[in-house]
């Protein structure tokens, strides 16, 4: 019973130390109670991608003066423990919220809470149809994806087919992608060959193009909805001796030095580190009583051998912070 | 959640029995309360009305999908396919309802009815089919049920749902959220189910020992039917909170939830091994897994080490388990 | 140098309760085939694992070529020379014959640390062939007979260079020509030195080879004596021992109809043409050695395995019974031998063992248990049948044998049984709780049921059965009145013919 004892007390002694751990900046705003407080709720925190909106967002923070913390679930299909981290954000009565949702629809009834307790939401990255949203900043998926389907157009004959990996079905930003994508190529009179999802995962990819290859399907380009499928596919083309124009979304590093390599060819770069950095700004502002703008453009633009040095060297400079 | 006072105290040798039997029975809630304690301490939002409506709501989902796993664990077997049922039960009731436009009482009934479906075809499949553990029904039910969700939904989410569907997972009486309530009611039903019926005793008798309970006249294939039936119908009520709570039905939904399921049941004191585990101890697990994440969010502890937390939780509730028998095995030698 | 490869002096084994040695004193000498008699339970098991190290002797002291040692484990007693081959094989039917032979013992290529399968391949045939043996040593041991696999394992054994080999019923699943060729084995076995403990019912067998013959009963040595000395009748008169009376309280029931009438019964490979018909208020005893198929005609006719052909009546109606659910429907109970594994929920309390078969009846509106009348049952089946301790919410693993055989009696009583099938009723029990258990079984007939009783204790059944039906590969081979009968005349109906019989295996 005493070695029951002893571990329930362990049990609790590491709570404490997990709780001390995060407490320190706990307790310093708890000596200044004036601070403003944003709470940043991305849909997970395990890419590329939503570190460099989380480097934005505290980049904001720092400006302004004010606390942000920025949190995610473990993955981006966990909808409810999406939601979870919302109404929790709510009870620790922050002055504003930034959040991008990962499902629209179902992130509604914690915004309304949020409006309940007069604490103004700012969506960033992936719009929702809610009318109580106090902005929305982001570039829209759909027009990056457009922007992709017309690169192609200029680097390809018409009439040639491209093969489209896609993210979790389900996942509406990669419907956004691929769908933009698909208008992009008709409009420049392209084909696509066939849509698959990789699931974002760089292996998954691999395996899906060469079963593609397998099928002797014929393609001339890949377009991936994002860069670590991008990463993949050029992997899988590599192996099998072939060149071909494989275009990422995201410009994540991994992606920027693929194409220094000359590996990959381009990606769709939506500007992360501004969604971040601009939906805090936007958060401050409400929360002081300031008036902003319903819709914060923050660009979207075509990363290649061209422009990629730039884009890698300022990458460098966010993330290295 | 008394449950438990020291029922024969004058047996002079058993006293240390009892006290064993007490701190099993009440040590996940010592857990739960001093981790609350811890909580308290550290964030000054967290012992608040509206944080702890907050963690009876965010508890209740998976608390009601716990207590069907529960009897799946009891009779020594496991159902992985939770989390898909409730996906496609909410699908479907979402193509009845919103796509069809048909009453939500038929909604309500096509969910529960295709939970309880997919659960009697996993009982079937183990008893019938006498595939070798629940884990292999179990495991391809999952399979199946996720990938029709995703094809009858085209793998987009379906959205507003009348008010009259959402009532059990979003609306309150007085400060209390429904959901909660629900799972208080949908506990109490199973601890009389469990405490009070023979079916119930049947269900612990068959974790216990199978072979025993066979030649006791007792119908094994039978219980464990009625097991995985009832496992697919509380994933579908569960199922049904969720839509209230999200206002929407996903295919993706439920994707991983059979873990916290078990955890929850694991962390409340069941045995893997079967044949023992109670109600309200699942309850306390789902609760302590509720409150730990919602701390750490108050705290805002990345979700990273939040799931490094509940990992070292649940092998530390279970070595407790395992020190727990080492200690019976002693006391008999 | 003694002539005794091992002496054994005054070796006592007690477990909680019981004890199973006591004062046991054996030499082994080298080069001989000892044989060891004795009635199951008689304490055979427990004295062959205090020689192999499984089991550690609480008094005495063992001798092994005259230095005193003392086996923790059965890498220790292996280690000196000692190896054991039990009924169930341990052979690993996914592996070769050579890698069976020489596992845990695995020839290296000098330098390399591979394995020399070349090397272990050639020594395991020559090995087998030394045994009169032609297989091929790189096929999986599953390809061959148990006949087989036993020679593989005695060839295990020649390779490790042992000097004991302990045989426990090692004939009991071989047929009448595989048999021959153990025997034959076992001799070339003792010209090569090696010392061979030989345990057997059969005492054919046991004669045929052994050179001294020793009788053990109740945990005591009874004596040892030469080939020479000992004849069939005078090794089971040893082994049966003294009168039975007062050891065993007699029911007073009268006989009355006909409870359970069981004709032509068939189990493939088991149970053969089995009839028989059980009255009220009578006991019937089953006698035969393990593996004669009684227990698996107990679990057909409670429906616990499927049989192929026969009729089952009870009380004069012809039934059906497809599972135990049907035959606890008509009144059926059966104790099964294995009380840990089969009769009770170990992890669970009393009150829940004791009315799992009866639990319906504790039902208001149907469905719900009545839990008070559930407790004032259980108080007063507890108080009636003395189980101790009396808490019902006791687990049953931490209760005596004795109260755990009491805690699944009082389960059919609860059920309201009147035909009982008792297998093995006091195996595992203390001396004083087995009478308990008799009483229980003559309260039982006293108030009108039957009972069947499955005894391997000759001894048992002779003394609480009025009929004794004797069982022999499947076939029940004899039809005794309790009071005319020998144990010799049993023993003999249990054994008679026997390597003859065993067709298939």
């Amino acid at each position: 019973m005493k070695k029951t004892m002893s571990l329930l007390a362990a049990l609790f002694l590491m709570v404490a130390l997990i709780v001390t751990g995060c407490g320190s900046t706990q307790t310093q705003t708890q000596k200044a109670p004036e601070k403003m407080k944003v709470g940043v709720v991305v849909k997970a925190l395990n890419s590329d991608y939503w570190k460099i909106v989380e480097s934005g967002a505290k980049a904001a923070g720092e400006k302004y003066g004010v606390e942000v913390k920025v949190l995610g679930p473990n993955t981006e299909t966990d909808v409810t423990g999406q939601i979870s981290l919302i109404e929790d954000q709510v009870t620790r009565k922050v002055n504003a919220l930034v959040v991008a949702p990962s499902q629209a629809a179902s992130a509604i009834p914690a915004f309304n809470r949020a409006k309940e307790s007069k604490i103004p939401v700012i969506l960033a990255d992936t719009d929702a149809a809610w009318d109580g949203k106090a902005s929305f900043v982001g570039t829209g998926n759909f027009n990056g994806g457009k922007l992709a389907g017309e690169y192609f157009g200029k680097k390809l004959p018409k009439g040639s087919k491209i093969v489209i990996l896609r993210g979790a079905l389900g996942d509406p930003t990669h419907d956004e992608r691929a769908n933009g994508c698909i208008e992009g190529l008709k409009a420049a009179g392209l084909e696509v060959a066939v849509t698959q999802p990789a699931n974002s995962e760089r292996s998954m990819a691999v395996t899906v193009i060469e079963n593609i290859l397998q099928s002797k399907q014929e393609f001339a380009a890949v377009f991936a909805t994002n860069d670590e499928m991008a990463l993949g596919a050029a992997k899988a083309l590599e192996d099998a001796g072939k060149k071909m124009i494989v275009v990422g979304f995201d410009g994540s590093p991994d992606a920027l030095a693929s194409i220094s390599d000359g590996k990959l060819d381009a990606s769709v770069a939506q500007s992360p580190y501004n969604i971040g950095f601009k939906s805090v700004e936007a958060a401050v502002k409400i929360a002081k009583g300031e008036a902003i703008e319903k819709r914060i453009d923050t660009g979207t633009e075509i990363v290649n051998a061209e422009n990629v040095k730039q884009k890698s060297d300022d990458l460098k400079k966010i993330l290295g912070k | 959640m008394n449950t438990s006072t020291p029922e024969v105290q004058g047996h002079g040798g058993t006293q240390k029995t009892q006290f064993r039997q007490l701190i099993k029975k009440m040590g996940s809630l010592i857990g739960l309360i001093g981790l609350s304690l811890v909580l308290t301490f550290a964030s000054p939002y967290f012992l608040t009305m509206d944080n702890i409506m907050n963690v009876a709501r965010q508890s209740a989902i998976n608390s009601l999908i716990a207590i069907g796993m529960l009897l799946a664990i009891l009779t020594a077997g496991i159902d992985l396919s939770v989390g898909s049922i409730l996906a496609l039960s909410t699908v479907m009731m979402g193509i009845v309802v919103v796509k069809m436009g048909m009453s939500p009482i038929i909604g309500v009934g096509v969910c529960l009815g295709i939970g309880i479906l997919l659960g009697w075809l996993n009982g079937m499949m183990l008893t019938k089919m006498s595939l070798p553990h629940p884990f292999i029904s179990t495991l391809g039910t999952m399979n199946v049920a996720r990938g029709l969700a995703l094809i009858v939904t085209a793998a987009s989410p379906i959205s507003n749902f009348p008010t009259s569907i959402q009532f059990l997972g979003a609306a309150f009486i007085g400060p209390i959220p429904v959901s909660f309530i629900l799972v208080l009611v949908v506990y109490a039903a199973f601890h009389v189910f469990l405490n009070y019926t023979t079916v119930g005793r049947y269900i612990y008798a068959v974790g216990g020992n199978p072979e025993a309970t066979r030649l006791s006249g007792i119908s094994i294939d039978k219980v464990l039917i009625i097991v995985y039936a009832i496992s697919g119908l509380m994933a579908a009520l569960g199922g049904l909170v969720l839509v209230g709570r999200v206002n929407s039905a996903y295919p993706l939904a439920g994707l991983g939830y059979e873990f916290d399921a078990i955890a929850a049941c694991i962390i409340g004191g069941a045995s893997f091994m079967g044949g023992e585990g109670t109600v309200w101890g699942t309850l306390i697990g789902s609760m302590i897994m509720a409150v730990l994440r919602n701390g750490l969010n108050l705290l805002s502890v990345s979700a990273e080490m939040q799931t490094v937390a509940i990992g070292i939780v649940i092998i530390l509730a279970v070595y407790i388990d395992v020190l727990r028998h080492k200690a019976a095995a002693r006391v008999k030698a | 140098m003694s002539e005794y490869f091992l002496s054994l002096k005054g070796i006592c084994k007690r477990f909680p309760g019981v004890s199973a040695l006591t004062d046991v004193s054996l030499d082994i000498k080298n080069g001989e085939i000892h044989a060891l008699c004795g009635e199951n339970g008689a304490g055979k098991s427990t004295f062959i694992k205090i020689l192999t190290g499984v089991y550690q002797s609480n008094d005495g002291e063992m001798l092994c070529e005259g230095k005193v040692v003392r086996f923790n484990n059965t890498q220790e007693s292996f280690s000196l020379g000692i190896t054991a081959i039990y009924q169930e094989l341990s052979i690993l039917p996914n592996l070769t014959v050579a890698e069976n032979i020489f596992l845990g013992r695995e020839l290296r290529i000098p330098g390399f640390g591979l394995l020399d399968y070349r090397k272990m391949n050639h020594l395991a045939k020559t090995a087998l062939l030394e045994l009169g043996i032609d297989i091929d040593v790189t096929k999986t041991a599953s390809e061959y007979t148990m006949g087989y696999q036993q020679m593989i394992e005695i060839a295990r054994a020649l390779i490790a260079n042992v000097k004991l080999i302990i045989m426990d019923e090692p004939t009991s699943s071989l047929s009448g020509r595989e048999v021959d060729v153990l025997l034959k084995n076992i001799h070339k076995l003792k010209e090569k030195g090696i010392a061979v403990i030989y345990i057997s019912h059969r005492l054919e067998e046991v004669l045929a080879i052994a050179d001294r013959i020793t009788v053990i009963r109740d945990g005591c040595k009874i004596g040892t004596m030469e080939r020479s000395e000992a004849d069939e009748e005078k090794i089971i008169r040893l082994m049966v021992g003294r009168t039975l009376e007062e050891k065993f309280p007699r029911h007073q029931a009268q006989k009355g109809d006909i409870a359970l009438r069981v004709r032509n019964l068939n189990q493939r490979g088991r149970l053969n043409d089995i009839s028989f018909d059980l009255h009220k208020g009578e006991v019937i005893g089953f006698a035969g050695l393990v593996g004669a198929g009684r227990t698996e005609l107990a679990r057909a006719v409670f429906g616990a395995d499927k049989i192929d052909s026969g009729i089952i009546e009870i009380f004069g109606k012809q039934v059906k019974i497809n599972s135990p659910k049907d035959a606890i429907h008509h009144g059926m109970a059966f104790l099964t031998e294995d009380r840990k594994g089969q009769g009770l929920i170990l992890m669970h309390d009393i009150i829940v063992n004791s009315t799992l078969t009866g639990l319906k009846k504790f039902c208001k509106f149907g469905y719900f248990i009545d839990q008070k009348m559930v407790v004032a049952e259980v108080d007063e089946m507890m108080r009636e049948l003395q189980i101790h301790p009396a808490i019902p919410k006791m687990t049953t693993r931490l209760l005596s044998g004795g109260n755990q055989q009491k805690v699944v009696i009082a389960k059919w009583l609860c059920s309201k049984a009147k035909i009982f099938i008792f297998d093995e009723p006091t195996r595992g029990i203390d001396v004083g709780a087995k009478v308990e258990v008799y009483n229980l079984i003559n309260r039982l007939v006293n108030e009108g049921a039957a009972v069947i009783v499955i005894s391997s204790e000759l001894p048992e059944v002779m003394g609480i059965s009025d009929r004794i039906l004797v069982m022999n590969s499947g076939k029940i081979t004899g039809e005794f009145s309790c009071l005319e009968v020998t144990p010799e005349e049993i023993l003999k109906a249990a054994t008679g013919g026997i390597n003859h019989e065993y067709k298939h295996a």
